[in-house]
């Protein structure tokens, strides 16, 4: 399946849906890789390395720190899909490539291809937006 | 999928020029430069780098000029989802039909590029950037599934854009100017605009790579283009005893703070930049981050900005540039969500207590489009126009409101909306606000002691310490409560020139200015929960401090500290 690219790169993982947006500032630590907003269902769950699945942006404009910092302690998620893309985000992932030559991958697909990476228990994202999975 | 040729790519080449001419031995460091490896780490690769020189020179990619955006329809399909497969595919290809444009000749779909030795280059320059490398595009998806159309980014620069991404002005603009390009595109603008001014929220300290990033801006000699105002730190100045926190974080913290102020900013170290005296008017662009400054600058001043975050919010400071995009542009700040109050009572509709709540019901349930309010009362004033907003940003992804008869660009539901009808009506009842407020509440509150109060977040206006000044009526806060509210240094100045100022801290208040309660560690051990009348803070406390907290009024919050326990007045709650 083709994704739209945001930003751009290689990234494997299992897969984690996020049930809401998060805000990565307020609601991840950057330190641990851990959803650490207590009102969000997601609350607990482990995002490092992961295939994250969110819908839209959220919250904090510090989340951009939060990406960048999580990517300088290899915490952060192997990649976003979302449906709408999130500039903080995105601000967050262009500068870690700019200061550690690593990103979060952000890219966008649509809701039935939201829907059917959600089923799966492990995809791959190729540079170019492609994702492959395993149910 | 959609080939380009765009002046933003122009730039590239221009960089690509510039390492090619300036830069001779692998890995040797320019003064003031990032080092070449960052860029090309072979021979080959740079011998390929020198052909595609060559190759301009001779006029075969000769992509310099501004073009304009191109569309391209890829036919009747099924639901796609299609996007710029990245620099390094759009460069080469762009540089295939540079001068021709192949779609403008009756093709459906553009060729594929042939994988020669350019691709090849661009490719592994990306692979060089790091393990992923760096891709950036967008995909628009326009029109029906049935027949789906992909509009490719093609921003054009101007001259000064393109000398500052070159590094004319210096590596910090072109650091900086990298980043602007780079967020642009993946918004779709097609052009950058000016920005009279700017409020920086990445003066907040949350870990080495902000200080890494400032660091590498400040050595490279950055200096802020337009007026830019600091968010807060995580350092009160004014009182420097109140931080609790490592000796190391608040030493890294006073380095952020410092580096920002030596690139030019004011050191205002406020949440509220518009609670300063100079604000931005109704359609001055600005480049504002910080959540809750976003949303009142958008909705209250009229001002346009969209919802950036930290790093893009400094490079737009020294650049002077922002992608025209998002927030920006009067197609972005339609209205899109009707919200109806209903059956609201009057006694609820006229306290301060319904802005925060009512904000974190539209943002839980708007997410990133734009809600019209209906049905608060025309005079509300400033502060719960900034209380709503704040929660709005908090609960959702919020960069805007209209609230009709209110807001500038609201006088009338169908202006709010841009003439079309609303995509969505949601009324919003005494039932849901009770319980918003509820979710507000993660304490116990009737097996758990009080043990602190935090008001003001975002920062306290005058207006709002007024209004404590009425209710605490000269009462001190009992012992058992810490009680703090947070502030703007400029405000607290202005409350002292009051004569509030000594009358609060008599009564046992603790004022903190330059950072607020929930994002450092000011408030010490708590002995029980945190009342507050800040959505924000009610929603970020738990998770950022580890504390229970519970939402109540101003008038609840002060009557509960004097008290020593939760007094909170439901009764306007009901229907």
């Amino acid at each position: 399946m083709q994704a739209g690219v945001v930003v751009g790169g290689e990234a494997e993982g299992r897969v984690v849906v996020l049930d809401e947006p998060l805000s990565f500032w307020g609601g991840f630590s950057a330190e641990s890789g851990v959803v650490t907003d207590e009102h969000h269902p997601q609350a607990g769950v482990i995002l490092s390395g992961a295939i994250v699945l969110m819908v839209g942006g959220r919250g904090s404009s510090s989340a951009s720190s939060v990406i960048a910092e999580a990517v300088r302690l290899q915490t952060a998620p192997a990649a976003l899909v979302m449906q709408r893309s999130d500039e903080i985000l995105a601000t967050g992932s262009l500068v870690a490539q700019e200061l550690y030559g690593r990103t979060v991958p952000i890219v966008l697909v649509e809701a039935n291809s939201y829907a059917e990476i959600a089923r799966a228990s492990h995809a791959w994202l190729t540079s170019g937006g492609e994702i492959n999975l395993r149910d | 999928m959609g080939p380009s040729s765009t002046p933003h790519e122009a730039g590239f080449m221009k960089r690509l020029i510039n390492l090619g001419e300036g830069r001779r031995a692998e890995g040797e460091e320019v003064a003031g430069e990032r080092p070449l490896r960052e860029f090309v780490t072979s021979r080959h690769q740079r011998a390929v780098v020198e052909q595609e020189l060559r190759d301009r020179a001779s006029g075969r990619s000769n992509c310099g000029q501004r073009t304009a955006r191109s569309s391209v329809d890829i036919g009747h399909q099924n639901p796609v989802e299609f996007g710029l497969q990245g620099r390094h595919r759009v460069d080469d290809r762009g540089i295939q039909r540079c001068g021709v444009d192949r779609r403008s000749h009756g093709q459906g779909r553009p060729p594929e590029p042939p994988r020669d030795r350019l691709h090849q280059s661009h490719f592994e320059r990306a692979g060089n950037l790091g393990e992923t490398g760096l891709v950036v595009g967008k995909s628009r998806l326009v029109g029906h599934k049935a027949n789906t159309r992909v509009t490719d980014v093609a921003l054009s620069l101007t001259e000064a854009d393109e000398a500052q991404l070159t590094g004319e002005a210096g590596e910090a603009n072109a650091l900086a100017m990298r980043i602007v390009t780079g967020l642009a595109a993946t918004m779709g603008a097609t052009k950058l605009l000016s920005i009279t001014g700017a409020h920086i929220d990445s003066c907040l300290f949350h870990g080495q790579s902000g200080i890494d990033f400032a660091t590498r801006l400040a050595d490279a000699g950055a200096q802020v283009s337009v007026p830019t105002t600091l968010n807060v730190s995580s350092i009160d100045l004014l009182h420097p005893d109140l931080y609790k926190g490592s000796p190391e974080g608040g030493a890294l913290a006073r380095e952020l703070m410092r580096l920002y102020e030596s690139m030019g900013c004011e050191p205002t170290w406020t949440c509220a930049p518009y609670q300063l005296e100079a604000r931005p008017e109704l359609g001055e662009h600005v480049a504002w981050a910080e959540s809750n400054a976003i949303v009142f600058a958008n909705s209250v001043l009229g001002a346009r900005t969209h919802r950036y975050g930290d790093f893009i919010d400094i490079c737009a400071a020294i650049t002077g540039r922002a992608p025209a995009a998002g927030l920006h542009l009067d197609e972005h700040r339609r209205g899109e969500i009707l919200f109806r109050l209903e059956g609201v009572s009057e006694e609820l509709l006229d306290h301060d207590v319904l802005a925060p709540v009512l904000g974190y019901v539209v943002g839980s349930q708007t997410g990133d489009q734009i809600p019209v309010i209906e049905g608060l009362p025309s005079d509300i004033p400033e502060h719960r126009l900034k209380a709503l907003g704040s929660a709005a940003a908090s609960s959702g992804a919020v960069g805007m409101f209209h609230a009709v008869g209110i807001t500038p660009e609201a006088p009338t539901l169908e202006a709010a909306c841009g003439g079309r009808p609303p995509t969505r009506n949601i009324a919003v009842t005494p039932l849901d606000l009770r319980r918003a407020r509820d979710q507000l509440t993660t304490a116990t509150v009737t097996d758990t002691p009080l043990g602190a109060v935090s008001l003001g977040t975002p920062h306290y206006s005058i207006t709002e310490f007024e209004r404590v000044v009425e209710l605490l009526d000269g009462r001190p806060v009992h012992p058992s409560v810490k009680f703090f509210i947070n502030t703007g240094r400029d405000i607290w100045h202005e409350v002292g020139l009051r004569g509030w100022g000594r009358s609060l801290e008599a009564a046992g208040i603790q004022i903190v200015t330059d950072t607020c309660t929930y994002i450092t560690p000011v408030m010490g051990e708590i002995a029980g929960y945190a009342l507050t009348d800040s959505a924000k803070w009610a929603h970020y406390a738990p998770g950022n401090l580890g504390i229970e907290v519970a939402f109540g009024s101003v008038d609840d919050c002060v009557e509960s500290a004097v008290a020593g326990r939760l007094v909170r007045n439901d009764g306007m709650w009901e229907a």
